[in-house]
């Protein structure tokens, strides 16, 4: 149903252009069908004069717009974000770890959400921003910064999304697995490709710099994924103390006041070592074989003391 | 424009004032609440417009606002009613890929920054997620910092009395036994598995313990007096089995031989809960060495834990 709101014509075509602007997408024929409009019969010319105007009452404002190539670009934004000096201190530091890290993904993507915020920064801020990156140095080393190629390698394979054989070097053993690759995952040290096991049914982190090859099979993953869940229960202080992650959920206290936690998507490996933090206060429940590990990996580790007992 | 910029005037010829008169209304009402009288007034006393403009023609500007997509909120306190931008379609948008960006390159950095730097980080994703397009990463934005839902000016405060090795007395809400007066004497402010804690003195349990920042509803006093705090450090050799070259070292710790696959290592701490967590974390990798009592309690901590699994 057509609305019988007035409107402002010049008021809906000055923000059309600016919203083409603020898109990056006012080409100059773009730009010129927003003012075609009204003046079908009227000449190129005209509309340029019309055009014209508007970009004047738009620089007359003080929204700067440079032509370059055909297109039209702004140069500062008609309303600047409010920002802190900690606000500041963060972009900094954003632009700071990105100078050298080597995800170029990342990077770019980074990069262009602090200039899309640079861009509505009123002159203060941008140069206490200055200021701050002159006066202000990080230092951010990244170790896995000579994997360039591999992380590179582990990306692509796992937008493709096929299923693969890894083979790979785990406690100084190959080991191979076939698998889903999911993604690229950094911490301060290591970069690790995440990946689904399709025979374990569980998602493994592993350091990129022990993956002795990849080889990609036909089949395409299955999107559907059915994680193992790890169900384990603590006790005494801790099952009144214990802050359930994001990756779980309890069912509650059992008879001996127990809790009971479910445990999807964490890395098995990962979750034994965590697991293993809290001691006698921590018993695994199912499945079986993630209790045996626990078991034998205490076993494993007492038997480093076996001379001693 | 020339004509403009050497005479400071404008004419019809020059621009458009409605697209001026537009641009106008959407900044004074990004600045805050605004009454038709308010616009009216500013609109009649621009230096380029002194224009006499009616409410109904103001009406049009805003309902052509609301048209290229601003949300236009409008309040009404002592019979005058304001109109405020609460939206618009020029401000910033962050996508799915840039939030998961931030996310990677903060796990990648959260631990070699400093505790300063953690809040101002925790504080700018506050700010940014209001842009965050997707609910769901606008959660996990908000939740990333481990200072997430504590106040800033309180951990400032305690890393002031970390500093000093000040005592103070805490309301803290004790998951086991609800909000109790804690006293501790503060030695440091740590992040461990995700968390913020504070670890010092704690003079009722006689003993170094941590506490879990969040819980802490407010500080109740502050010693002035100068305490030292004479719990000694706790010093745990240990080897470790470096086969992956995966040893992650602590702040706390130093590498004392380097043998290849083989690590002797130091962990110095006055809390010898942290230190035994770290010791159980690295399983059978680690062996401890020395002192002999607490390589006993690891060992007891073990046999506990086993038969745990094999009684009943």
């Amino acid at each position: 149903m057509k609305s019988n709101k007035k409107l402002n014509d010049g008021c809906l075509k000055i923000f059309r252009l600016l919203k083409l602007l603020y898109e990056d997408k006012a080409d100059y024929s773009s730009v010129i069908e927003i003012f075609k409009g009204d003046l079908n019969e009227q000449s190129t010319n005209n509309i340029q004069v019309v055009l014209n105007k508007y970009m004047n009452a738009l620089k007359i404002f003080g929204i700067k717009v440079v032509k370059v190539n055909n297109k039209y670009k702004l140069l500062n934004s008609m309303y600047f974000v409010d920002l802190s000096l900690e606000d500041l201190k963060s972009i900094n530091i954003l632009a700071n770890s990105i100078k050298d890290f080597p995800d170029e993904d990342i990077t770019q993507e980074i990069t262009e959400l602090l200039n899309s915020i640079k861009f509505r920064m009123n002159n203060k801020d941008k140069n206490t921003l200055n200021n701050l990156s002159n006066n202000t140095n990080y230092d951010f080393k990244f170790y896995y910064s000579d994997l360039k190629e591999q992380l590179k390698q582990c990306k692509e394979i796992c937008k493709l999304g096929h299923i693969v054989y890894i083979l790979y070097l785990q406690n100084g053993e190959e080991t191979r697995c076939k698998c889903t690759p999911r993604d690229v995952i950094y911490d301060s040290k290591t970069a690790y490709l995440q990946i689904y096991d399709l025979t374990s049914r569980q998602n493994i982190e592993i350091p990129i710099n022990n993956i002795l090859s990849i080889n990609k099979l036909p089949q395409l993953s299955n999107s559907i994924e059915m994680p193992t869940t790890v169900v384990y229960k603590l006790k005494n202080r801790l099952a009144q103390t214990y802050k359930i992650k994001e990756n779980e959920y309890s069912t509650g206290h059992d008879e001996d006041g127990n809790l009971i936690i479910v445990n999807k998507n964490e890395p098995f490996d990962k979750l034994l070592h965590r697991l293993m933090r809290y001691s006698f206060n921590c018993e695994i429940i199912s499945p079986k074989y993630m209790r045996d590990d626990m078991i034998k990996l205490i076993n494993e580790t007492l038997n480093n003391y076996k001379d001693e007992t | 424009m020339k004509e403009f910029l050497k005479t400071n005037t404008v004419t019809y010829n020059l621009m458009s004032f409605t697209g001026f008169k537009s641009l106008l209304i959407f900044s004074l009402l990004m600045e805050g609440p605004k009454s038709y009288k308010e616009l009216k007034e500013y609109i009649s006393n621009h230096e380029y417009l002194h224009e006499n403009i009616s409410y109904d023609t103001l009406r049009i500007y805003l309902n052509s606002l609301r048209e290229i997509g601003c949300n236009i909120s409008r309040t009404t306190i002592d019979g005058v009613t304001k109109y405020s931008i609460d939206s618009h379609p020029f401000k910033l948008k962050i996508d799915d890929k840039q939030v998961k960006s931030i996310i990677k390159i903060y796990k990648a950095i959260s631990k070699t920054i400093e505790v300063s730097d953690l809040i101002a980080l925790q504080q700018f994703f506050n700010k940014i997620s209001q842009y965050v397009v997707n609910d769901d990463l606008k959660n996990k934005l908000k939740n990333l910092s481990p200072l997430n839902n504590i106040s800033p000016q309180l951990i400032e405060e305690l890393r002031g009395f970390a500093q000093n090795n000040t005592e103070i007395t805490v309301v803290y809400n004790s998951q086991r036994s609800g909000h109790k007066n804690i006293t501790i004497l503060v030695d440091k402010l740590s992040i461990n598995n995700g968390k913020l804690y504070v670890s010092g003195y704690n003079s009722e349990y006689e003993n170094y313990s941590s506490f879990l920042v969040a819980r802490i509803i407010k500080i109740v006093s502050v010693n002035i007096k100068n305490r030292t705090l004479t719990v000694p450090d706790l010093t745990v050799g240990y080897e470790y089995k470096n086969i992956d070259n995966d040893f992650d070292i602590l702040g706390c710790e130093k590498i004392i031989k380097n043998d290849n696959d083989k690590l002797i290592i130091e962990i110095t701490s006055k809390n010898k809960f942290e230190i035994m967590q770290r010791i159980m974390f690295l399983s059978n990798k680690c062996k401890v060495l020395y002192p002999e009592s607490f390589k006993a309690e690891i060992i007891e901590n073990l046999q506990k834990m086993k038969e745990g699994y094999f009684e009943k």
